[in-house]
């Protein structure tokens, strides 16, 4: 099958079940989302894609191929690309070259050329230079080009982030919390940035996130988890309206 | 205030940023050229010096200042470079020019070995491992008697290319100035391609590192690789320089030498590590000037020179954490937007206690 | 190389007791500051080639009776910490651990260089507390060996009651889990972490005393204190009972390494370390967790 499947995943840290059974699947060229009360396992999922964390039991595949033997820094060459919760840019590069680095997955290593610098690589290099810029207009970022990421604003850096992880071209996107931090304008952006990275750059979007109203706008699919365990999944509001999830975010038990 | 106007992409990755750029280090390269004709020989020594010590702290630059990791270990590289090259001249009487680049590899190999095994360490792990190597590469040199001449140390060969025999200051200089250049040129090439980038990435942040496709513990091992050839090569100049090497030459000082280098000089930059040489090599020299007119009980005593190094550093850390480098472009910003400069341009971000004990 | 008798082995486990006890001096003051402030003092050998130097002062040079000359110089080295932390370390809280570094490797400098100006480069002698030497069957262990060993099971034990019941304990352990939150909880975090390095150069003073006895007071003494680091690192850096294990560890095998091989004398205590980072990269103890993102 195509695109994203988890498949009864578990994953326990000693006695505690971050990740519980956890099945699902999500669909080249839409938008789904992960909803669930902090400390459901939402950003544990995302790391257990990501091959940070290894599962105890079950399988993630990816267009049918199983990721489970992949190294951390190979989950990218699948094209699984992500951002962090509380971003992890390169903070003291200018955001120039922290796009550049999100262009590492499409380069070769060669010493020789790379230390004198031969032709063949300054063509490598304008592609990239081309690419990155492209990303820059895709995300009007041109302001920002060469300056030090550590000096930006805080939601330019949430765009940054996201920036970095278009470079490398995924074939799918794993957006953690993209709107957390960030004033009401700016989280009305994100729902345009996030309709454009579809539409226009074809690129499947999973994406944790807490903001209902950025939810409803963007989703093609909800999926409701607590305790590392399915509660819920659906159309945004169907999954809105489920008892259970209800139950979850209002700290009762579910019936 | 200058601005550049970029009209095409060529303009971000060429050598240099614009002609004007261009012009004052093709000067400054043309006055080095000509040095010889006004200098005497004790200033070109000197600096012969100071060329040498900048390719050693490149190297330790592109370890320390690029991927991040902490060596306290650089002048064990040195010491391999010196010995191999040493040895391979007097004992197997190899052409210069071809044992040269076989002590930098050799060197370069070693610390691979040593990165690859300490790569999952760091900061203060790391920096005492390196440091260790340090230690016992020393005393393994020291212990090893007739091969590598012991604690007695070996006599170094003049340097002779192809029958040419480089006997005079001038001709010293100026083989260290051409490999100097290359050194840099070569740094600065590693700065604007895949591999130098991977280096930073895995400085700020392992995780997005690993998360955009960077093999960490690879590029770890290749930022080792690269650190201890240049050092190798420092280590075969080096050498010459000395005429005569002893292990104690390369202790563990020496390495924690480099490493205070190159942070007065400005880490992360290549300008650190040449800013910090000049420092370190002429700070002697300047302090000879300084004790003229200090009353002599002062002068006299042998701690003058440590103290006064000391304290300079202390000076940086609390003042400059950026360096002499970092000070220039704080004076070359100052002229270029007066009368508008405004300290806050360069603040610091106040901060309470980061945790580096999560990895 | 001849077999060691039984006698041999058991007066060089007992010398490298002793000098284990006093790596793991070095080290609790090295660690008690990491722990607190994650600051990495590289200057603690510094601190303690300064106490023993502040001892030969007012022991030596001004003819104190000993106990009122030891107590001095702690009392000296308990201000002198306090001061270094309030007047230098404090102001780069909050930058990078490797900034520390750089700080206190060129404070060491400083103070190697100041020590000598003072006092000179040459090697003097420190008297001890206690003369002669205990025969135990075959083995003869000075006193003063006996008392480094014995004041570090003091200190250690001491210290460890400190953190689990004393008030003051409890708050720098509050303050080395997250420092924001100790100041908002009332603690005086700017007083407390001064006090820490009052207490660590506190540790170093007492054991530059003990060692002064049995090395000679030298500026160089100082880089004993590259032992004590290995040995807080075979124990996992940032644990106290981890150190006193790793230096001891380091202490006992060092003598028998020397003996075995004596081209490679010095190093045995760097190559256990290794040899320990190989198998647990983290150490005995672990204090390092992986990063949660």
């Amino acid at each position: 099958m195509n695109g994203l499947e988890i498949d009864n995943v578990s994953l326990s840290f000693g006695g505690l079940k971050a990740v519980d059974g956890l099945s699902f699947s999500v669909e080249p060229g839409s938008v789904f989302t992960i909803i669930g009360p902090n400390g459901a396992g939402k950003s544990t999922v995302f790391n257990l894609i990501c091959r940070i964390y290894d599962p105890s039991q079950g399988d993630i595949r990816f267009n049918g191929k199983s990721l489970r033997k992949a190294k951390s820094h190979e989950v990218i060459n699948h094209g699984i690309a992500r951002t962090f919760q509380n971003i992890e840019l390169f903070e003291h590069a200018s955001l120039l070259d922290n796009l550049l680095i999100g262009r590492i997955r499409h380069g070769k290593f060669g010493p020789l050329s790379e230390l004198f610098f031969t032709r063949s690589q300054m063509r490598q290099e304008l592609a990239h230079r081309r690419k990155a810029e492209e990303i820059i207009e895709f995300l009007d970022l041109e302001g920002y080009r060469h300056a030090r990421v550590a000096d930006l604003p805080y939601g330019v850096r949430k765009k940054t982030e996201m920036a970095r992880a278009l470079v490398s071209e995924p074939k799918i996107l794993l957006l953690d919390e993209p709107s957390s931090g960030l004033t009401s304008e700016e989280t009305d952006d994100t729902a345009f940035v996030i309709e454009d990275i579809r539409e226009v750059l074809g690129v499947t979007v999973v994406m944790i996130e807490h903001d209902m109203k950025l939810v409803n706008k963007v989703s093609d699919m909800v999926l409701a988890i607590n305790e590392g365990r399915f509660l819920a999944s659906g159309s945004a509001s169907e999954v809105q309206s489920d008892p259970d999830v209800q139950a979850a975010y209002l700290g009762g038990q579910a019936a | 205030m200058r601005v550049i106007f970029r009209k095409s992409y060529v303009q971000d990755i060429q050598l240099f940023r614009d002609r004007g750029q261009a012009f004052w280090y093709l000067l400054f390269a043309a006055i080095a050229l000509a040095a010889p004709l006004f200098l005497d020989g004790y200033f070109l020594d000197e600096l012969s010096f100071v060329f040498i010590y900048a390719i050693a702290g490149l190297g330790l630059m592109v370890l320390t200042g690029f991927s991040g990791q902490v060596s306290f270990g650089q002048a064990a590289f040195v010491a391999i470079g010196a010995y191999t090259h040493t040895i391979l001249l007097t004992r197997y009487s190899v052409p210069w020019l071809l044992s040269l680049p076989i002590a930098a590899l050799v060197a370069g190999l070693v610390g691979l070995a040593v990165g690859r095994i300490c790569g999952k360490m760091h900061g203060l792990y790391l920096a005492i491992a390196t440091l260790s190597i340090a230690i016992v590469t020393e005393r393994l040199i020291g212990g090893a008697g007739d091969f590598t001449g012991g604690h007695r140390g070996l006599s170094v060969p003049e340097i002779n290319i192809l029958g040419l025999a480089i006997d005079e200051s001038w001709k010293v200089y100026l083989l260290n100035f051409v490999i100097f250049v290359g050194c840099i040129l070569i740094v600065r090439n590693l700065t604007r391609t895949r591999s130098g980038r991977a280096m930073i990435a895995i400085r700020d942040s392992e995780v997005s590192a690993r998360a955009l496709g960077t093999n960490v513990a690879f590029f770890k091992a290749y930022a080792f690789f690269i650190s201890a050839v240049f050092a190798g090569l420092a280590g075969g100049l080096l050498a010459h320089a000395f005429f005569y090497i002893t292990p104690e030459t390369f202790g563990m000082g020496e390495s924690i030498r480099l490493l205070l280098m190159i942070v007065v000089g400005g880490i992360g930059t290549i300008h650190g590590a040449v800013f910090g040489a000049f420092f370190i090599v002429l700070l002697p020299t300047v302090l000879s000037w300084v004790k003229i007119v200090l009353p002599s009980a002062v002068a006299t005593s042998g701690g003058f020179d440590s103290l006064a190094f000391g304290l300079i550093l202390l000076g940086f850390i609390l003042f400059e954490p950026d360096g002499l480098y970092g000070r220039w472009t704080k004076i070359h910003h100052y002229f270029n937007v007066f009368p508008m400069y405004k300290k806050r341009s360069f603040q610091r971000q106040k901060t309470f206690l980061k945790t580096e004990r999560l990895r | 190389m001849t077999a060691l008798s039984f006698a041999d082995a058991m007066q060089l486990f007992v010398v490298g007791l002793s000098q284990g006890c006093l790596y793991s001096l070095i080290a609790i003051g090295l660690v008690l500051v990491y722990k607190a402030t994650e600051q990495v003092n590289f200057a603690q050998g510094e601190f303690m080639m300064l106490g023993a130097f502040v001892g030969y002062q007012f022991i030596v040079l001004m003819g104190m009776p000993y106990w009122l000359g030891a107590m001095l110089t702690l009392v000296f080295m308990g201000a002198f910490g306090y001061g270094v932390e309030a007047l230098v370390v404090r102001r780069l809280t909050g930058q990078p651990v490797f900034t520390v570094f750089i700080l206190t490797l060129a404070l060491g400098i400083a103070l190697r260089a100041v020590a000598g100006i003072i006092w000179g480069f040459g090697n003097y002698s420190l008297p001890a507390p206690v003369d002669g030497n205990l025969t135990l069957g075959p083995v003869i262990i000075s006193w003063a060996s006996v008392l480094s060993i014995v004041v570090t099971a003091v200190v250690a034990s001491a210290l460890y009651l400190f953190f689990r019941y004393a008030r003051q304990g409890v708050a720098m352990q509050a303050l080395s889990l997250n420092q924001l939150a100790a100041f908002y909880m009332g603690i005086p975090v700017k007083r407390l972490t001064s006090s820490i390095w009052a207490m660590s150069a506190i540790f170093g003073g007492i054991a530059g005393l003990l060692l002064g006895p049995m090395t000679l007071v030298s500026t160089q003494m100082g880089f004993i204190g590259f032992k004590a680091f290995a040995g807080a690192i075979v124990g996992g850096f940032g644990s106290i009972p981890g150190a006193v294990i790793g230096c001891l560890l380091i202490g006992v095998t060092e003598p028998f390494f020397d003996i075995m091989f004596p081209t490679l004398k010095g190093i045995g205590a760097y190559l256990i370390m290794f040899l320990v980072l190989l198998i647990r990269p983290q150490g005995l103890l672990a204090q390092i967790y992986a990063k949660k993102v």
